[in-house]
């Protein structure tokens, strides 16, 4: 290693040593040729010569020109090993080969020369620091190690960072100006570690089409750039992840050619005299941190938008607009809109990532059509400040435009009209709106177009407007809102449409009557339905689980006009109604139908009318399953309730054009007030139990059993009102307060059996006539049993079959009589049955035996008057009581008899009551 | 509603009740049309009635809800 000073006058620096080179500045020449390891010199000693770089030289480890006046020039390439190269202004470097600066670091002081192409590459620890600006009218190919700016500017035709080498490009506060067209900047691999504040200016001010190669960076480490200037097709961020910091265009009038997805980490600026050209890739803007402005100086982008920077701010400083089939998408990051509003054709801030728009007093305009203009959906992650506007202003007549919002988390659910709310959709276009997500009021006044069927859930109001349509489909419209009250107002259009009620502590209230389509089923999940405004129809309605759900209907009723499953509310755990629960099944068809109200209290129970129909009618098939009042006026089809626990708490009404089936038993309930039956004149193919203690039950037309069935009369009151009730196979007291009130009425057991007429239960059984004369007609033409029980019957038992009837207990009867003769009673042997009146007489050749049911006697009471009978057959019968008792004397001594007299009374004997 | 109450049948198998129009029904109905629904309702009872269960007829156990 040592120095050698030029020496050698104007020559050719070249291989032949000759008498250039000298070992002292002013020395000897004759010293061999510089090579790498060597320091070259030119100084004041060598002369204002000319000294040529010429192809033989073997290079030098640095050159420096302190001094000299001369000149350097040259085109043949030199390598110097180190990164040392001093050049001075009072020169002249008109050198223009290729420099290669290798292996030790050093400093590059240019002077203001201009150098050509230089070549940097450095050792991987090697620095190559800028002594002051460099221009280059050539390329600068970084290849390794350091290149650092040192806060100057490096001015170039081109620079390149192109081997896989690892490197470092230190800007501190300088930059890079890239001159030339063609490939000015190019960053294809190795990508080197950026520090300082990285800016590029790219400068061609031609129309030769011009590439940037940005290069893939991350946030921290990526590069501005600055265009400014030249009319040229510029290809930019083309390639897919390639990166940029701040993009700003001013002054750029050329077209950009952004065709793929690359981001931007900073602020985007475009010029009012540049083109876009369009792409259907997406640019993203990806900061996440601080503010990051676009400025678009009125320019329409063409391609979609990205903006997805957790943390980052994205903020339009003037109207940010994008062309009508492209899509901003806010995927994260906060975009602001304090100082100018978004156009763009769609705009989706789904997903969710942590986004936010900051309104301030400006707005998004959606100018697409065809698509989800609008798509504010999203798990979490999304909120708002500000007023959020949206506005959709498209015009045409084609396609559909699907909004959909799902702020869930935020707590707030956007509103929508045709103006003035959240998301506007107006009144121009002809084309379909779809609703999907969650929404808060939505309110359709002054739309007249449709509105597609899309699954969405509302937490708000909604109004329908007359002159509007709504499609029909199976998705659900939920109406979700856990608190106060959702208004519902259809303006007399039809939603043939699911709806769901399902919000916990909400209530959901028609504003008028509100119908839903034959076939569509209204679910109530979760909260309270009010009718109390309005009347509600539906299809099917279901409300079939175990949480917190009212129906209050007020005075209105809901009408289920469909088929199937037309009302289901089993189970009705924790579900209640209030007002005057009407429910009209309106089904007119023949289609198999179920009504299934669950086991409701008194207080809940809902009253039903079947209005129509040929149909099989499933209803009160469940255990305990339970109505208020139920009319069938109008149903032609069949039913019969099906479980031994079915209750009724109202009215029944049979339609004289129904079918009742074979069926199990209806329990009578209700425990206050009258309960009316009306059968229309239809046959009761069910068993019957009058239990409700303190209810009256009452027929108000004849009542007739189908001949197997069962009557029991357990708790509260039936009053025969007059008619005649035929009761089956047997009329039975239950273990309950009770009572029978004839008011004029029958009783009918024709049954011949045992128990015909059983008050199995006597205890606190009672009976009352009423008005007109009441009456047990035992009609069976067979041997029948009148189990009295000890009790007291205000009325006539009347023995209107030629059977046996007989009469076990000691019983208090108004009025024994006989409908029919011959005929027989049977008292029980050891009985006394108290009477007030003795009808009971046959005639010539029909005699009426009177006995006992063993050889003993049984006693006939009555304490006042005579008793005057005729074609009596007695035998083991003692009348007494008071009562003067006269068989007739046609009447046959059977023996064992007391206290009958076998002629006709002798009336002369009695002194008259009035003389 | 109209109610016509009427009686049917003779000793001992008399037979009590009542029919039930709207207006436009009874407005609809001659009384012969009235008296074969009465005629109708009578015999269906009389068919139960004279045609009772017997003995063996074994009655459904009735369980009170």
């Amino acid at each position: 290693m040592a120095n050698r000073y030029w020496v050698g006058g104007t020559a050719n620096w070249d291989g032949t040593a000759g008498t250039k080179w000298a070992l002292t500045s002013g020395g000897s020449g004759g010293e061999a040729v510089p090579t790498s390891a060597d320091d070259v010199f030119f100084d004041g000693n060598s002369g204002a010569n000319t000294v040529t770089i010429s192809t033989g030289n073997t290079g030098s480890k640095s050159i420096n020109c302190t001094g000299f006046t001369g000149t350097l020039n040259g085109t043949a390439a030199i390598t110097i090993s180190s990164c040392s190269m001093t050049l001075v202004s009072g020169m002249t470097y008109s050198y223009t080969g290729t420099i290669t600066f290798q292996t030790a670091s050093g400093t590059l002081t240019s002077a203001g020369k201009t150098f050509a192409n230089i070549t940097l590459t450095l050792g991987g620890a090697v620095t190559c620091t800028l002594g002051d600006a460099l221009t280059s009218t050539g390329s600068i190919s970084h290849t390794n190690g350091t290149f650092n700016l040192n806060n100057f500017t490096l001015t170039c035709n081109s620079y390149s960072s192109s081997s896989a080498n690892a490197k470092t490009l230190a800007f501190g506060t300088g930059n890079i100006t890239a001159t030339g067209t063609g490939t000015a900047v190019s960053f294809t691999q190795g990508y080197p570690t950026v520090t300082g504040t990285p800016i590029i200016n790219v400068t061609n001010s031609t129309a030769t089409a011009t590439t940037v190669i940005a290069g893939v960076f991350s946030e921290g480490n990526s590069i501005s750039y600055n265009f400014t200037s030249g009319t040229y097709s510029l290809t930019f961020l083309a390639t897919t992840t390639h990166t940029a910091r701040n993009v700003d265009f001013t002054g750029f009038a050329g077209t950009w050619e952004a065709t793929s997805t690359a981001t931007i980490y900073g602020n985007l600026k475009l010029s009012s005299g540049m083109t876009l050209t369009s792409s259907a890739s997406a640019m993203t803007l990806g900061a996440t941190s601080g503010t990051q402005n676009i400025t678009s100086n009125g320019k329409t982008i063409d391609f979609p938008i990205t903006m997805n920077g957790s943390g980052g701010t994205f903020k339009p400083l003037d109207t940010f607009t994008l062309a009508s089939a492209r899509t901003l998408t806010l995927t994260a990051g906060t975009l602001d809109l304090s100082a100018a509003s978004v156009s763009t054709g769609l705009f989706d801030g789904s997903g969710t990532g942590t986004r936010a728009i900051a309104f301030g007093s400006n707005s998004i305009t959606v100018t697409g059509n065809g698509g989800t203009v609008v798509n504010v959906g999203g798990a979490s992650g999304f909120t708002y400040t500000g007023t959020f506007n949206i506005t959709s202003n498209y015009t045409g007549s084609t396609g559909t435009r699907t909004f959909n919002a799902n702020l869930i988390g935020t707590g707030v659910y956007p509103t929508l009209a045709t103006s003035g709310a959240n998301i506007n959709i107006g009144t121009v276009a002809t084309d379909i709106v779809s609703l999907t997500g969650s929404w808060g009021n939505i309110d359709f006044t002054n739309y007249t177009q449709s509105l597609a069927n899309a699954t969405r859930s509302l937490f708000g109001n909604i109004t329908f407007s007359s002159g509007m349509t709504i499609s029909s489909g199976t998705s659900v419209t939920t109406f979700a809102a856990t608190s106060g009250t959702q208004n519902i107002t259809s303006n007399g259009q039809t939603l043939n449409f699911p709806l769901t009620f399902n919000g916990v502590g909400g209530t959901f209230k028609p504003l008028d009557a509100l119908t839903v389509g034959s076939t569509r089923t209204t679910t109530l999940t979760n909260g309270t339905l009010d009718l109390s405004a309005a009347n509600f129809s539906t299809g099917l309605f279901s409300s079939s689980n175990s949480n917190t759900r009212t129906i209050a209907f007020g005075s209105n009723s809901i009408t289920v006009s469909g088929t199937g499953a037309a009302w289901a509310t089993s189970p009705v755990t924790n579900f209640t109604t209030t007002g005057t629960p009407v429910v009209n099944v309106t089904n007119s068809t023949a289609t198999a139908t179920s009504v299934t109200p669950g086991s409701m209290s008194e207080a809940n129970s809902i009253s039903f009318n079947f209005t129509a129909g040929t149909y099989v009618l499933t209803f009160l098939l469940g255990s305990g399953h339970s109505a208020k009042n139920v009319n069938f006026t109008g149903f032609s089809g069949s039913w019969s309730p099906s479980n031994v626990s079915a209750a009724l708490y109202g009215n029944i009404v049979f339609s004289p054009t129904m079918t009742i089936t074979s069926g199990s038993t209806l329990n009578f309930r209700r425990t206050s007030g009258t309960q009316n039956i009306t059968t229309n004149g239809k046959i009761i193919n069910f068993s019957i139990s009058f239990n409700g203690a303190g209810g009256i039950f009452k027929p108000l037309d004849a009542l007739t059993m189908e001949s197997s069935r069962v009557t029991t009369l357990t708790n509260g009151t039936l009053d025969l009102n007059g008619n005649t009730f035929t009761v089956g196979t047997s009329f039975a007291t239950g273990s309950g307060t009770k009572n029978l009130t004839f008011n004029g009425g029958t009783l009918v057991c024709p049954a011949a059996t045992a128990t015909a007429f059983n008050n199995a239960q006597p205890t606190n059984f009672t009976t009352t006539a009423g008005t007109g004369t009441g009456k047990i007609s035992m009609t069976a033409a067979t041997a029948k049993t009148f189990v009295g029980g000890g009790g007291t019957y205000n009325c006539t038992l009347s023995n209107d079959g030629a059977g046996v009837l007989t009469i076990t207990g000691s019983n208090t009867i108004t009025t024994i009589a006989n409908g029919v003769q011959p005929t027989t009673f049977t008292f029980t042997s050891g009985t006394t049955t108290t009477i007030a009146n003795w009808n009971v007489s046959g005639t010539s050749g029909n005699l009426v035996t009177i006995g006992s049911d063993t050889s003993s006697s049984h006693t006939l009471s009555k304490s006042i008057g005579i008793v005057s009978a005729n074609y009596l057959s007695i035998s083991y019968s003692t009348a007494t009581g008071g009562a003067t008792w006269y068989a007739g004397d046609q009447s046959v001594d059977g023996g064992n008899n007391s206290g009958w007299i076998f002629t006709l009374p002798n009336y002369s004997n009695f002194t008259p009551f009035f003389s | 509603m109209i109610k016509i109450s009427f009686s049917k049948g003779t000793a001992p198998l008399e037979y009590n009740d009542a029919l039930y129009f709207t207006e436009e029904e009874y407005a609809s109905m001659s009384p012969e049309d009235i008296e074969k629904i009465k005629d109708e309702r009578y015999q269906r009872w009389y068919d139960i009635v004279t045609n009772p269960a017997q003995a063996s007829d074994i009655p459904p156990e009735v369980t009170d809800g």
